[in-house]
């Protein structure tokens, strides 16, 4: 089971995540490294009392870091710590041993009766964003290059 | 929240248990149903890598080898930094029925704990890693 901290950890990364503007406010701080609420409202279609709204929260979840910036603006940097007990559960979720497992049936069938067929790759891994278009997508038994657009991890 | 640290699957196959380990543990077997490529160097210790037509890799680290009923490996957990430490153990069982094979597929380790020793480790390199930029800044500045 899990410490309660941990779990505390988990619950808030998931509530911030949960909200459309506060995965904009981290998508920023992703990519474009520390801002000030400032600066992200310059970035965002968000008023900027609406993002120092959504930034005192997130620094409560412990998601960003204020650190003194420029001009005695407060500066935010992502802090991915808590993240990283997030996806450790996402990537026991998105473990597809049952796809996997099928596939292995099947090649061991179709090896005993010598037929050859081409296989259908259920790998979906890892990535709930693949498992998500698969289901939505096609359910074809054929070699598309259908995780073509998989995203890399990391 | 249930956090799942265990994932465990059994499942029976109709075919005896050499046939099943040849799929688990040869590059020929792995990469048929698992990977689309894959080698392996099948000794504890042994490094084995697959690949899909994504782009996607996963590397191994061949733990246990008792031909033809245990084979165990370790892999990194997807989404973590690439030189995260933590791995997840996978575990596959072969139990001979009849003229088949109870296949049981456990995974254990999602659950590893972000522990206090970590969590400072890490957040020691990100202020590490902040903390060199400013100073490869600074050095630049000076030399200019």
């Amino acid at each position: 089971m899990l410490q309660p901290d941990v779990e505390a950890a988990a619950e808030k990364v998931f509530a911030a995540l949960a909200d459309p503007t506060r995965r904009a406010i981290l998508s920023a701080l992703a990519s474009g490294g520390p801002a000030t609420a400032t600066d992200l409202a310059g970035r965002l279609p968000i008023t900027r009392q609406a993002i120092a709204k959504h930034l005192a929260l997130l620094t409560e979840a412990g998601l960003v870091l204020a650190e003194p910036g420029e001009r005695r603006r407060v500066r935010y940097r992502l802090r991915s710590a808590p993240m990283q007990v997030a996806q450790q559960f996402l990537a026991a979720l998105a473990r597809d041993w049952d796809g996997q497992l099928g596939a292995l049936k099947d090649y061991l069938d179709q090896q005993a009766s010598g037929s050859v067929q081409e296989r259908d790759n259920r790998w979906l891994t890892y990535s709930p964003g693949a498992r998500a278009r698969r289901r939505s997508c096609c359910r074809r038994r054929s070699g598309s290059p259908r995780h073509a657009g998989q995203p890399r991890p990391g | 929240m249930a956090f799942p640290d265990r994932i465990e699957r059994t499942v029976d196959i109709a075919h005896p248990p050499a046939k099943v380990w040849a799929a688990l543990t040869t590059a020929e077997g792995l990469s048929a149903w698992f990977g689309q490529e894959a080698s392996i160097d099948l000794r504890p210790g042994g490094s084995g890598r697959m690949r899909w037509d994504s782009g996607f890799s996963a590397e191994m680290r061949v733990e246990r080898v008792e031909e033809p009923t245990v084979f165990g490996f370790t892999w990194h957990i997807f989404g973590l930094p690439e030189d995260d430490p933590r791995r997840t153990y996978v575990e596959f069982t072969l139990e001979p029925t009849g003229a088949g094979t109870r296949l049981t597929v456990v995974e254990t380790g999602f659950a590893q704990l972000t522990e206090d020793a970590h969590r400072s480790a890490y957040d020691g390199n990100t202020k590490g890693w902040a903390s060199e930029l400013g100073e490869l800044v600074e050095y630049l500045d000076a030399a200019a």
